[in-house]
């Protein structure tokens, strides 16, 4: 791939939630291409996967059964966000909506 | 003419005791994150767990829906960022989910028609934000995170509002039958979003779709599509294009308005969720969770219908009002009379509950006593019309009806001596009625029954104090 | 005494007999920590209050004649693994003060034996590395020539092996982060097959992949740990339903007539001279001792790498989204959530993080999914059945676990593809699930530590660990 294009690493880093200046930008694409090209060289293989072979399914009764245990307790769960004045809400910025 | 095209897709929050990947409670409120736990916060660390009642519901949801059940089933993850995910992916299903095609029959507008289902898939609820306009900050509740909820998708074979109203309550309906969902849409446990497009009745391709979402109730789904199919037929009319968005409906202007676009459209890279195994079902388990799902009220209305000769309408009301359905249910077990039992429920106890005055999640009295009441009338213990004073009486104070017959004096007593003395009296009283009924005037006779039954206070049968009256008037 | 010669065996039966008392043997530890940890910088978080009170009460339960094999044990714990009420950082600034509610389920059940926790060992940020370079916090030097990496990711917890700050540790395994660091080190490491270990309160990387498994002097060793830590768990679907009696219980038995597979592609070209001498020395000892050597083929060893790679940085992309700053974690600044959420993922992330969430998701992308991923998900399989056709004929394979001794600090830090490459020999064993052991074998010319690793069938680490052992037994080399 060489350098990967400037347009795609944008675009996958939007999916990712990450953004680079356009000096990071540039060492980025030129890494990812690298490492596109080595994931590449799968390219030559012809091979179909077939996802119900993976020899990892369970039975049905097996699942967990349907019992509600206490939850955990609030002050503790939240003991590492930012919350509101109740302490007991996670707190975001300004959403845009 | 523009004709309308309409797919749903529904959610339905399902009944369980614990969240869908954790033990958290899946009761519905609380006071913001007192239902949570490190896995339905998001924790590092943290793993999915599946509940197995969650997946015997959607089963349920498949076999009640005509659906096929999948005998290998899978989950998948739906990545995208927003603060009421706290993974930042839902669980949900992809490319094999629970259950695939299906059938729901509806009667709209007088037509049978039939709503192909395209598939139910087995996800998880998200949380709750909260806008707190005095900080200007966004709060997030993650109660509602990981709630077990399915997703009904339909075809998209609705053509009219009526189509889609008259589904939605059928399905609501059942999905309440089939135990697994409570179908308040008010509460949120059950969501409709409506994708709907027009174009020229006939054309080969359908028109650009507006998707409305967040209506909560069945009347504002219709009021959503009218507006909307007006909406869209004068952009159309007026040459201009309509735009591929989502748009929520208002009930207050009922209008339906854009949502500001989520950027573009979303790539959710979705792929198989390696913490959970796939899961496969055996015919025998498939089967015993068929065999368990309650009578469907089709079959409860045929059973009615050609059993207890109830007339098809009345059936329909019971059947379209599960709890009273039930009550119904316990009561003729109690008493072996379903058809007057039936009557009594339609006639006297959906009246009150029409004006208020009884509330079927808060009966004071078990069908039981209904069923007894209605015995008591039909066995002529007490005159049939005062049961529906006694059932006032029931509703007011829990009492049992023997208790009330018992305490207000209404058993008929059958004692000839007591009611003869009584007649005796009431002739005496009223001379001229007396003469003017033996002249000839036999309508008077009704006022004079009057004044007996009202003196007797039902103590006699109505046949006997007509039999001694017309005794003591002849001479 | 020697924590490094010492077995746990032993160490047991010292406590129960009150040759030493629990805080002794933690002084001895913290004699060797006092010494050498500044320089070699094994641990993110030294727990000493917390070991405190824990080897109080792990010398009460021996007082009381209740001791279990682990307790008053002293351990590190990599940085990745959820120890409640104590800083779990994943050597990331995007976890630097997060302390965690819970306690993942190895921990429990360490604390069930009243063990005691040393501290938090260093590691690769997120546990993506191989040399723990990309720690946010600090650079873990190889005790046996500070120079050099002791590998990664599990670095802090080999180090800390190796330099006898503890006789044993945790580490984790995603493609090779036990196993290499072992090998760089010179000490023993263990990666059980997936499913043998819970995963509930390990920080996801991986998660078909990640394991949580044992490092320490000896085969034997890892075999006691893996007695404590294996098990069924309900809030682990992937974690199978088994419950063992011990790992160990084949060691001492003759290695007649065992068969060993030696897959030709694993001693190529790539792998140096002196690291293929060491491990074909080791497998001719094993021969002499009655094993049998099985040529084969491992045709698809060279899609290993990409196979690996997509996958796990796919699941990585997607494990690693939660870390926005809202519920825990560095929070970044920002008017509005999405300004936060990208300034809170551009300061927590290191490079190296950053370009796996770029990878996976770049796998998972439309347009992408089925060239990368899904055919990722296909080679997995064609690589399990390779595997399988291996041991149609063999019951282990045995392949060096790494292509060269440890490299210098600071050499591959600037070229990612030259350290994906390098963990050809170990990713294919977590793409099939396989429990592995990486056992010293041998020193380079310069004394660097050689490893070679010994690749069991699904659960059976019975026969790994007896191999493994039958080799320490008698090789100088292995100890």
């Amino acid at each position: 791939m060489a350098k990967m294009e400037k347009a795609a690493l944008l675009h996958i880093a939007e999916l990712s939630k990450l953004s680079f200046t356009d000096e990071e930008a540039e060492k980025m694409m030129e890494q990812m291409g690298d490492i596109i090209d080595l994931m590449d060289t799968i390219r030559d293989v012809e091979l179909e996967y077939d996802d119900t072979a993976d020899k990892n399914e369970v039975p049905y009764n097996s699942l967990r059964e349907d019992e509600a245990m206490p939850s955990a307790d609030t002050e503790k769960l939240l003991q590492n966000a930012v919350t509101d004045s109740t302490g007991n809400c996670y707190t975001i910025p300004k959403m845009m909506e | 003419m523009l004709y309308p095209t309409i797919g749903l897709e529904m959610h339905a929050e399902l009944l369980t005791q614990s969240k869908v990947f954790c033990t958290c409670s899946a009761a519905f409120g609380g006071e913001p994150n007192t239902r949570c736990c490190p896995v339905c916060s998001g924790m590092p660390g943290t793993l999915p767990v599946l509940n197995r009642r969650a997946v015997e519901y959607i089963v349920k949801a498949g076999y009640v829906l005509n659906c096929d059940i999948s005998r290998f089933t899978k989950w998948d993850r739906k990545n995208y960022f927003y603060p009421d995910l706290p993974k930042a992916y839902q669980i949900s299903q992809m490319p094999r989910p629970v259950c695939l095609g299906g059938y729901v029959d509806i009667v709209s507008e007088g037509e049978e028609k039939r709503i192909r289902i395209n598939r139910i898939h087995l996800e998880e609820d998200a949380g709750k934000l909260i806008h707190d306009d005095a900080s200007g900050e966004t709060l997030a509740d993650y109660n509602r995170c990981g709630i077990p909820l399915i997703e009904i998708v339909t075809e998209p074979d609705f053509h009219s509002a009526a189509d889609v109203t008259a589904f939605v309550e059928k399905m609501r309906l059942l999905l309440q039958y089939a135990g697994i969902c409570d179908g308040r849409m008010e509460q949120g446990s059950l969501r409709c979003d409506v994708n709907i497009s027009l174009a020229e009745k006939g054309a080969k391709e359908l028109g650009t779709r507006a998707e409305i979402k967040n209506i909560n109730s069945v009347r504002a789904i219709g009021r959503a599509i009218e507006y909307e199919i007006y909406r869209q037929t004068e952009l159309i009319e007026n040459g201009e294009r309509v735009i591929q968005e989502t748009r929520r409906f208002s009930d207050s202007t009922g209008e339906t308005s854009a949502m500001r676009s989520k950027e573009d459209a979303q790539d959710y890279r979705y792929f198989p969720d390696p913490d959970i195994p796939p899961v496969i079902f055996t015919e025998e388990e498939l089967e015993e969770i068929r065999l368990s799902i309650p009578e469907m009220p089709e079959k409860r209305k045929e059973r009615y219908v050609n059993e207890y000769g109830i007339s098809p309408a009345d059936a329909d009301t019971l059947i379209n009002n599960r709890p009273v359905c039930l009550f119904f249910e316990e009561a003729a077990k109690a008493y072996d009379n379903p058809r007057n039992v039936a009557n009594f429920i339609l006639v006297e106890l959906m009246r009150r509950i029409n004006t208020g005055e009884a509330d079927m999640e808060n009966l004071p009295f078990t069908a039981a006593d209904l069923a007894r009441l209605v015995e008591l009338g039909d066995t002529d213990k007490i005159n049939k019309s005062c049961c529906k004073d006694v059932l006032r009486t029931m509703l007011e104070t829990g009492k049992k009806p023997d208790v009330i017959c018992e305490e207000e004096n209404l058993w008929i007593k059958e004692d000839l001596g007591a009611a003869e003395a009584v007649i005796d009296k009431i002739l005496a009283d009223n001379p001229k009625v007396v003469e003017q009924y033996r002249n000839g005037e036999q309508k008077v006779f009704g006022f004079l029954m009057g004044q007996a039954n009202k003196q007797l206070k039902g103590a006699a049968t109505p046949k006997a104090v007509k039999e001694l009256l017309e005794k003591k008037l002849k001479g | 005494m020697d924590i490094k010669s010492t077995s746990l065996r032993t160490l047991r039966e010292m406590l129960d007999s009150k040759e030493i008392s629990v805080s002794e043997l933690c002084g001895e530890c913290y004699k060797n920590i006092g010494a050498a940890e500044n320089e070699i910088g094994a641990f993110i978080t030294l727990t000493k209050d917390i070991a405190e009170e824990n080897a109080a009460s792990a010398q009460k339960r021996i007082d009381e004649g209740k001791a279990a094999f682990l307790t008053g044990i002293p351990l590190a714990v990599k940085d990745n693994i959820c120890t409640d009420g104590i800083k779990t950082t994943c050597a990331s600034k995007m976890l630097a003060d997060f302390v965690p509610p819970y306690d993942a389920t190895v921990v429990e059940k360490l604390k069930g034996q009243d063990y005691v926790l040393l501290g938090k060992a260093n590691m690769d940020e997120f546990a993506m590395g191989g040399s723990t370079q990309t720690s946010a916090f600090k650079v873990t030097k190889n005790p046996v020539d500070t120079s050099r990496v002791p590998g990664g990711s599990s670095g802090g917890s080999a180090a800390a092996v190796a330099a006898g700050f503890a006789p044993a540790a945790l580490g984790s395994d995603t493609g090779g982060s036990i196993r290499q660091p072992a090998a760089f080190c010179g000490v023993t490491g263990l990666k059980p097959t997936y499913g043998r270990v819970s995963r509930y309160g390990l920080v996801a990387f991986g998660s078909s992949l990640d394991q949580i498994g044992p490092i320490a002097n000896s085969a034997l060793d890892c075999g006691e740990i893996l007695n404590v830590i294996a098990g069924a768990d309900p809030r682990d679907a992937t974690c199978a339903n088994k419950t063992e009696a011990n790992f160990n219980r084949l060691a001492g038995r003759s290695v007649q007539g065992i068969r060993i597979a030696i897959p030709e592609e694993y001693y190529g070209e790539a792998v140096d001279g002196e690291v293929k001498t060491a491990v074909m020395n080791a497998a001719k000892e094993l021969e002499s001792q009655g094993a049998v050597l099985v040529n084969c083929k491992m045709p698809s060893l060279k899609y290993g790498i990409p196979a690996y790679y997509l996958i796990a940085c796919a699941e990585a992309a997607s494990n690693l989204s939660r870390y926005d700053g809202i519920k825990y974690g560095l929070r970044g600044e920002g008017k509005n959530y999405k300004e936060m959420i990208l300034d809170s993922r551009n300061k927590g992330f290191g490079n190296e993080v950053k370009r796996r969430i770029l990878l996976g998701n770049y796998a998972l992308s439309s347009g992408y999914f089925d060239a990368y991923y899904r055919k990722a998900c296909a080679l997995r399989q064609r690589i399990i059945g390779e595997y399988e056709d291996m041991f149609g004929s063999a019951d282990v394979v045995l392949t060096p676990t790494t292509p060269t001794a440890a490299f210098k600090l600071g050499s591959t830090e600037t070229d990612p593809v030259k350290m994906y490459t390098a963990d050809i020999m170990t990713v294919p064993v977590n793409i099939a699930g396989l429990p592995a052991v990486s056992v010293p074998c041998g020193r380079t010319a310069e004394g660097l530590p050689i490893g070679m690793s010994i690749v069991g069938r699904k659960f059976d680490e019975y026969t790994i660990i007896q191999i493994a052992d039958a080799y320490q037994r008698t090789c100088k080399e292995g100890l």
